[in-house]
């Protein structure tokens, strides 16, 4: 072996070794079953995927670091709701692919709702694809009372809600903006209320549809009474109408 | 979509695709792009980014409404179609500082039963409005309660006002055009159809209000209010048809022309001052204007180089001094002008200079001359006794 041979065999050694190393590190292993489901505790993530069930996903506890998405639902169908009052902290924080959520019960009123903290470390804090669709009774898609929020909201899909498609409400920070390319729809199609600071905008190449024709028996988000923190059967039920 | 009760909202607001808002009984709905509420409290503090509208916005009420706040930044832009069935395509209300131009360009269009684009108690507005592109209304661009522009209202795209006025400043607001003139509608080939009314303050360094290349303008120019500008005060020019009166109640102090008509290929209706006009050239022009029914008259006080100035115009009308007129020359008829029913004047003519300049009574002449053709006839001091 001549010394340049040698000094090849030094560098792709070395090579090797950094790569053995990286590949040390394995994904954290995610929740990804029996549903519906809630996490008091920690963990790294959970996936709900190419399944149908019929009630809640609730995090009252911690989900990191994520795999890298905090939640992810894809290829299911969930009849019930999403909710989060606890911390999400991952690469993105909620991913609905291909997958339908229907949360249209006066118990669980809310398609995803959101009132912890979500942190999104490099993705979008909340993602639905256009084969997805977000269905709520009173809300599609609701972030409150959560202080921060971050990596933004995107929707290529269907959110429906009876009172906001979207509402983002009684917060500190948003992060990250809106986009919407899908449908949105609600007597306000997307509302945001009450952040102290919201960056990114909003930005919508699709469609967002405000009925407003019942403003008088409508009723809004902040009248939602969230049921005890853990329930996996119920988010908030009706209240008073908002302000005009 | 609405955006209220937040204290910075950065990146702007950007449609592409549709909003849409139904109407409902509640005051509160029917407008589709909300920013703001209807009280104070409901405030955006500090908005920046703008709003931008390439797409479809579709009102029952309002398309974009921006009510309360103390900083929006970045203006709106429209180059889509707003839409709304009855108050307003775009209104800015209540803002302490709005930072940034509303224009509807490109292939934009405002469409709606109520105003176009309305600003209303907005002390500094920064960056003025602008329409290149078409508007079908009740009522055009309107700035009323308080409201400052600083910089211009310029149209030069198809304006169509169908119940109220095309432009309108109200006796509380102001527009200070600096630079630019402070209301502009020049549109080659275009079509204006409905009022100008101003009863604020318009104020430049060269004309304030200009009319200019037009096809056709359907309304009345009318200033009740306080017109200061360094070129011409209010000028219409190049016009292919005109129906309207051209009119100021208030008070005119221009460098350069006061109330100026020419070039009007065809105009019914009259140019009429019963303000006060103060100008460095004439207090009222009407050149190369063939008013088919119409009258030019003054009832108010003129106080300039020449107080009426007509040249190459054909009037099937009179010419009138029921006010106070004082100036180098009074009233100067030249260039084959044609007047049908002649001359009148049952005011006050005082001419200040030329051939026997005097201080005294005979510089006040009371001159009615014979009903009938008048052509190319110079009314100043040298027609006159004494």
């Amino acid at each position: 072996m001549d010394s340049r041979q040698f000094q090849n065999l030094l560098a792709t050694t070395s090579v090797t070794a950094l790569l053995i190393g990286v590949a040390a590190e394995p994904a954290a292993a995610c929740y990804t079953g029996p549903f519906g489901h809630t996490n008091a505790g920690a963990t790294a993530c959970i996936t709900v995927a190419n399944t149908s069930f019929t009630g809640n996903l609730v995090n009252t506890g911690t989900i990191s670091p994520g795999n890298p998405t905090g939640i992810l639902i894809s290829g299911s169908t969930i009849t019930g709701a999403v909710s989060n009052t606890g911390t999400i902290s991952a690469g993105s924080g909620i991913v609905i692919k291909n997958s339908t959520i229907t949360a249209q019960t006066v118990l669980a009123p809310i398609g995803i709702d959101d009132r912890g903290l979500l942190v999104a470390t490099n993705g979008l804090g909340i993602s639905i694809d256009n084969q997805s669709k977000v269905l709520g009774s009173a809300v599609g898609v609701n972030v409150e009372l959560t202080g921060t929020f971050s990596g933004g909201l995107s929707n290529s899909g269907v959110i429906l809600g009876s009172n906001q498609g979207i509402n983002f409400e009684l917060l500190t920070l948003v992060s990250g903006g809106i986009t919407n390319s899908g449908s949105v729809s609600g007597l306000f199609g997307l509302q945001v209320d009450s952040v102290s600071t919201f960056t990114g905008g909003i930005t919508n190449s699709g469609t967002i549809t405000g009925a407003s024709t019942n403003f008088g028996a409508g009723a809004s988000s902040r009248g939602y009474r969230r049921l005890p923190a853990g329930s996996a059967t119920a988010a908030r039920s009706r209240g008073a109408s908002p302000r005009a | 979509m609405n955006v209220q009760t937040t204290t910075v909202f950065s990146g702007g607001i950007t449609n592409s695709g549709t909003i849409s808002v139904a109407g409902g009984a509640s005051p509160g709905f029917g407008r589709a792009l909300w920013l703001g509420t209807s009280s104070p409290g409901g405030a955006i503090s500090t908005f920046s980014g703008g709003i931008t509208n390439t797409g479809a916005i579709l009102a029952q009420k309002t398309g974009i409404l921006v009510k309360y706040g103390d900083t929006f930044n970045g203006g709106i832009s429209n180059s889509g179609t707003i839409s709304s069935a009855s108050v307003a395509g775009i209104v800015a209300a209540n803002v302490t500082t709005f930072a940034g131009a509303i224009s509807n360009t490109g292939n934009g269009q405002i469409l709606t039963a109520g105003s176009a684009i309305k600003i209303s108690g907005i002390p500094n507005f920064l960056g003025g409005i602008t329409n290149s592109a078409t508007i079908s209304a009740g009522s055009g661009i309107v700035a009323s309660s308080g409201s400052t522009i600083t910089g211009s209202i310029a149209d030069s795209g198809p304006l169509v006002a169908t119940s109220g006025p095309a432009i309108s400043i109200d006796s509380t607001s102001k527009i200070i055009g600096g630079t630019k003139t402070a209301i502009l509608i020049n549109g080659v080939g275009s079509t204006f159809t409905g009022n100008v009314t101003n009863a604020g303050v318009l104020s430049s360094n060269l004309a304030a209000l200009s009319i200019l290349d037009l096809s056709t303008f359907s309304g009345s120019i009318s200033s009740s209010g306080t017109i200061s500008a360094g070129g011409t005060g209010l000028s219409v020019s190049n016009v292919t048809s005109m129906t309207g009166n051209v009119g100021n109640s208030g008070t005119i102090s221009a460098g350069n022309i006061g109330l100026s008509v020419s070039n009007v290929t065809s105009m019914t209706g009259g140019v009429v001052n019963s303000g006060t006009i103060t100008a460095g050239a004439a207090g009222v022009n009407v050149t190369n204007v063939n008013i088919a029914s119409g009258v030019v008259s003054n009832a108010g006080t003129i106080s300039a180089k020449t107080g009426i100035n007509i040249a190459g115009s054909s009037i099937n009308g009179f010419v009138s001094n029921f006010g106070l007129i004082s100036a180098g020359s009074g009233i100067i008829v030249s260039n084959n002008s044609t007047i049908t029913n002649g001359i009148t004047d049952t005011g006050q003519i005082l001419a200040t200079s030329g051939p026997g300049q005097q201080h005294d009574h005979q510089r006040y002449h009371r001159h009615r001359p014979d009903p009938g053709d008048v052509r190319s006839r110079h009314l100043d001091r040298q027609d006159q006794p004494g």
